[in-house]
């Protein structure tokens, strides 16, 4: 227990820092951050592998659990550190999609027609980058709305712990989640 | 856009028939915003799964298996990209050519999309700038420092040689060799501490050995300046927060990063030369125990043991290590950093000091009489061994130049008293000092230096019309083969071990692709293990065929002591589906890599024409081999 506690207070000190103004600390962060992350992808991938059922937590707010000392962490470092795990998935998996996508083509980068069977293996790369292309979209016209759908769609969080990280309302999250799944969908059936 | 929004969500609160009614009420006011209205009401409408479930569902695949960024033949500025650099093709380093000097460079980058701050951009140069100003014969030389569109990316001296951590993964270092590569890392670090520069980043992975001995030190200067470097402002909850950056820290690469943190970087502290000092002292550690002295399963299990855990004594993990080394070590991994070295430069000082008087009670060793030992040694006089002209209380000594020893050290290694410590010492020295003129492995009382042997014979059946003609031959090395050929590899060795046999593409180069020969779909895990003697007939029943492309074929022969992790990843394609087929540019990737790394030096091959068969010797516990045939 004690272990544990003391574990914790690095990522808690490596947070204060951040907020108080160190850039390097968000260095140091990351790999644990995405060390955390990556592994309870993993857990994700066996559970569902196993035909378990997933659980509804939040990968983000799992690996904050994990990793953060809670009693001793402000609401603001936690918010902080979703805003930071939900970026860092989001980044991560679009960049990942898009390699994967790429080394398809080749260094030239033509296009090459794929196989139904190469299709489907890649779907959800495919899906990602699609999605990412119009979120960047939305990006332009609405950021805090795309701001709730990196929260939600990449880290996995719930309407009210979006609003508690982005200091705003349930309701508002509410709102603004569904018109930017609406405006999202709109885009992707256009795109073809 | 506040409109729409406000409309789309008093549109949604409405009834279908009153949703109706208020769409064309807009149609007929505004007929651009009813459109707009219109169609997000129907995607909002449809049945559609599309985010309703978080993005890694789906996608945590692909976190799991990372891709690399470049591609064979990708250009970039004036380099032609010719492949990864590194393990499993992971590092985000690679080997290009410079199209305008025509010479091999290694290109570093900065990820484009996760750079947009252009903050740290900014440093990222800055830093790479003051690095090139650098110039020790230790320090990497930077070339140029450059972007294409979106991708920045630094251009320095490719090191033909190999990453400390390639060298750690072969053999056990010995003590000469171990503090030969620390003097020249910590001058390294000196000449940049001098220079206002801090690495942060000290690892076996940013250390290169070049052949002919000097080391190298990567990774310069993409850490912090020391002290004045900006901070930027701290991200607002809920605004855009910082992106991440380059150094080691990036995900995808291994997080091996934290392994060699500091106390302080595990704090979130500030970093300063001390700092350095900590992970040079750990991977001096490394280089002689095997081993780093703080681990756990996961990053933050090892920052815990690097902030509590006292690091083992170098003792319970190797024998005879000096006092002196251990005092060292400990010194440099001291938790509280006003207890270290206060500069890389004393280090350097003291590493030397060691490595002089180690060689130099080597050469007393040496230089007994035979059937004298270590033991036989009595203290005659008080001055007995200070027949060197030193005595005890002598200021600091300096004979042409080579030895610079303290009042104090000096005075321990002649009194009386402490004829242990030279004992200790001439131990030390015989069992990891190597003898002049010889090569490095240590002598008689230890384990012989390990060598790995093989011997193997190609074994051709001539076929015709489908079935068998003649009887099946061994090859002579003048042979070209057939269409119809069709071959047998045995192999044989006094040793026991891992055997790998790959087949490479035609196209070769850094894009081949391999193909698992063995062990193959019907090799068991039993028999995948060689036993010392044993023959093994690949294939087992039946005979390896040429496709029908002409021009050579290669076949490697891995001939390990352990079984070799890249290559176990392999086997998941020996199966009756894929038949050894390697589909996957990254396990592809990860061989070809370990293959370069594992070929130099090349192992010594013997050809009996007698016997018609080849005897392939190495040094070390894994022996590559490219077996080359042609066909016509």
């Amino acid at each position: 227990m004690n272990q544990g506690r003391k574990r914790a207070t690095s990522v808690t000190q490596l947070l204060a820092k951040w907020s108080a103004g160190d850039s390097a600390a968000l260095d140091e962060l990351i790999p644990i951050v995405y060390d955390e992350l990556r592994r309870l992808a993993g857990s994700y991938l066996r559970r569902r592998g196993a035909g378990q059922t997933l659980q509804p937590t939040a990968l983000v707010h799992e690996a904050y659990i994990r990793l953060a000392d809670q009693a001793n962490t402000s609401w603001e470092s936690r918010a902080q550190f979703f805003g930071l795990a939900a970026k860092l998935m989001h980044d991560i998996l679009v960049d990942q999609a898009r390699r994967r996508m790429a080394s398809k083509r080749g260094g030239d980068q033509l296009r090459v027609s794929f196989s139904d069977a190469e299709r489907l293996i890649n779907k959800p790369a495919a899906d990602l980058i699609a999605l990412d292309d119009a979120l960047q979209g939305l990006v332009a016209v609405n950021p805090q709305h795309a701001r709730v759908v990196e929260l939600r769609f990449f880290g996995g969080l719930g309407h009210q712990e979006a609003a508690e990280v982005l200091g705003i309302s349930r309701a508002t999250v509410e709102r603004q989640w569904s018109f930017a799944r609406a405006w999202l969908r709109r885009e992707l059936s256009r795109a073809g | 856009m506040q409109d729409l929004e406000q409309i789309f969500h008093e549109a949604v609160k409405l009834g279908p028939e009153e949703r109706a009614a208020f769409v064309a009420r807009l149609h007929a006011s505004d007929p651009a915003l009813g459109q707009e209205v219109e169609s997000l009401l129907a995607a909002h409408e449809k049945e559609d799964s599309l985010l309703d479930s978080p993005a890694y569902e789906a996608a945590a695949e692909l976190l799991l298996n990372p891709e690399p960024e470049l591609q064979t033949g990708h250009v970039v500025a004036r380099y032609q990209v010719l492949g990864p650099i590194g393990k499993g093709g992971m590092g985000e380093v690679y080997l290009a050519k410079d199209l305008s000097l025509d010479r091999k460079v290694a290109l570093k980058f900065l990820r484009a999309r996760l750079t947009g701050n252009s903050d740290r951009l900014r440093r990222f140069i800055q830093e790479a700038k003051a690095t090139s100003a650098l110039n020790h014969p230790n320090i990497i030389t930077i070339h140029e420092v450059g972007h294409d569109g979106d991708a920045h990316f630094i251009a320095m001296e490719f090191i033909d040689g190999l990453t400390l951590r390639n060298r750690l993964a072969r053999t056990r270092m010995n003590l000469s060799e171990a503090l030969d590569v620390a003097i020249q890392a910590a001058g390294a670090l000196a000449a940049a501490h001098s220079a206002g520069i801090i690495h942060r980043d000290i690892k076996p992975e940013n250390v290169m050995l070049r052949a002919d001995g000097y080391v190298k030190v990567l990774d310069f200067g993409l850490a912090k300046l020391a002290e004045n470097a900006p901070l930027s402002r701290p991200p607002a909850a809920g605004s855009e927060v910082g992106t991440l950056a380059q150094a080691g820290t990036e995900p995808g690469t291994v997080m091996g990063t934290v392994n060699y943190m500091s106390p302080e970087q595990a704090r979130g502290r500030n970093v300063d030369v001390r700092t350095d000092i900590f992970s040079l002292g750990l991977v001096i550690y490394e280089m002689v125990a095997g081993r780093l002295p703080f681990v756990g399963e996961t990053s933050l299990d090892v920052l815990v043991s690097i902030l509590e855990k006292e690091p083992a004594p170098l003792a319970s993990y190797v024998k005879g290590v000096p006092p002196e080394l251990q005092r060292i070590v400990g010194k440099s991994l001291c938790k509280d950093r006003e207890q270290r070295y206060q500069s890389a430069r004393d280090l350097v000082i003291d590493l030397k000091n060691l490595k002089e008087e180690l060689a130099f009670a080597a050469k007393v060793e040496r230089s007994k009489l035979p059937g004298e030992s270590v033991r036989d040694h009595r203290p005659t006089a008080p001055n007995g061994i200070a027949a060197t002209g030193l005595e005890p209380g002598a200021a600091t000594v300096e004979q042409a130049g080579r030895l610079t020893l303290s009042v104090k050290k000096r005075t321990s290694v002649i009194a009386v008293g402490a004829l242990t410590t030279l004992l200790g010492l001439a131990t030390a020295a015989v069992l990891f000092w190597p003898r002049a003129g010889s090569t490095p492995p240590p002598p008689a009382p230890l384990v012989a230096a390990p060598e790995r042997k093989v011997t193997y014979w190609i074994t051709v059946q001539k076929y015709r019309n489908g079935s068998a003609y003649e009887a099946p031959f061994r090859l002579r090395d003048d042979i070209n083969f057939e269409k119809d050929y069709r071959i047998r590899l045995t192999v044989s060795s006094p040793q026991r071990g891992r055997l790998y046999l790959l087949n490479e593409g035609a196209a070769g180069g850094p894009a081949a692709t391999f193909n698992l020969l063995f062990p193959s779909a019907t090799t068991d895990e039993a028999a995948a293990e060689l036993k010392d003697g044993q023959e093994i007939q690949i294939p087992k029943q039946s005979w390896f065929q040429f496709d029908a492309e002409q021009g050579s074929e290669k076949i490697w022969m891995v001939w390990a002591d352990k079984s070799v992790p890249e290559l176990e990843s392999a086997k998941r394609f020996a199966n009756d589906k894929d038949r050894g087929e390697i589909k996957s540019a990254d396990v592809n990737a990860q061989i070809r890599a370990f293959l370069n790394t594992h070929s130099s030096p090349a192992p010594a091959v013997e050809r009996d024409a007698d016997k018609k068969e080849t005897a392939v010797k190495a040094a070390g516990d894994i022996l590559v081999h490219a077996i080359k045939l042609e066909h016509h």
